[in-house]
């Protein structure tokens, strides 16, 4: 089974050096919505107020990206 | 059964009666290998299954094919001990690794519990501390962040299997997939691999080659926001 890597562009996450093994890319893809779903949740309020935009990169072995993930914020005047 | 009377003798002492009792018991030994299903969710059982070695875990199943697993069991536990009372499995039970499961008859387990209601309160305690893991697993599935959760985790197995004996220092087997822990924590394995990443990364554990050692116990804790208290882990008149 291949192994995919997600690296997670917020400023401040770790680079995925392992990867996880996953049976084929459609796993991967639904994963990384999953991860990047919990991995905001976990930023909680603080997401708001992380100048940069938010990114969840996936890619294979080889090094290649093969979808991204983005999220940006933005807070309107009350 | 010797580990089933050192962890009932954790909680309180057993009489000379009681632990000849138990140990006098016939038992019917069966060996699951890693994967087998050992209880299937919707059976009606006639015994109960005291694991004496390996890892188990009870599971509920979904329809559309996913599960969570409810449970970790290690050698000591008698795994479905309320099928006696239940009647109905409402879960399955599967052999994470190979397993020596005795399978004690559910009339023998009436037998003891009308003979020895101290041996009876103590097999309720069983189900009570079942009961309370269950309640810390919901805490912890529903408020903790991914990290603290798999900290708790690990510190909840460390001490289980402290308590019976199978640890080395701060090192103990911990044979479990990311897949399966996934369905442990409820995660993403995805996401698990980067918990367990970021747990080695803060120098509080490694997980090499099936085998878990605490490298920072205190900060462990710490991280899982871990209180024994609903193990119950002391002795005393029960």
């Amino acid at each position: 089974m291949p192994r995919y890597f997600f690296n997670i562009h917020d400023g401040t996450d770790f680079p995925d050096r392992e990867g996880t093994v996953l049976p084929d890319y459609a796993q991967a893809r639904s994963d990384a919505v999953n991860l990047a779903g919990n991995a905001i949740i976990e930023r909680g309020d603080a997401f708001w107020t992380t100048p940069q935009d938010w990114s969840l990169e996936v890619s294979n072995e080889a090094g290649e990206v093969l979808c991204e993930l983005r999220l940006a914020t933005t807070e309107r005047k009350q | 059964m010797s580990t089933l009377i050192t962890k009932l003798e954790r909680w309180d002492d057993l009489s000379a009666d009681e632990r000849e009792v138990l140990e006098a018991l016939s038992l019917h030994i069966r060996v699951f290998e890693a994967g087998a299903e050992v209880v299937r969710q919707g059976a009606r059982p006639v015994d109960c299954c005291l694991l004496l070695s390996g890892f188990a875990v009870r599971a509920t199943h979904l329809s559309d094919g996913g599960r969570q697993i409810g449970a970790i069991h290690i050698a000591g536990d008698f795994v479905d001990i309320h099928s006696f009372v239940l009647k109905l499995m409402d879960h399955s039970i599967t052999a994470v690794t190979r397993c020596e499961i005795a399978l004690v008859p559910h009339a023998t387990i009436r037998k003891l519990c009308d003979e020895f209601p101290h041996l009876a309160r103590l097999f309720w305690l069983t189900t009570a501390v079942d009961g309370a893991v269950h309640r810390e697993w919901l805490a912890a599935i529903g408020r903790r962040s991914a990290e603290g959760h798999l900290a708790h985790l690990i510190c909840e197995l460390y001490l289980r299997l402290k308590d019976v004996a199978l640890v080395d220092g701060l090192t103990f087997p911990l044979p479990f997939t990311q897949a399966l822990m996934a369905d442990v924590l409820g995660l993403s394995a995805v996401h698990v691999n980067r918990t367990v990443q970021k747990l080695r990364g803060r120098g509080l554990i490694s997980w090499e080659a099936e085998t878990l050692k605490i490298l920072h116990w205190d900060r462990l804790v710490e991280l899982g926001d871990f209180n024994d208290t609903y193990l119950s882990r002391f002795k005393v008149a029960r």
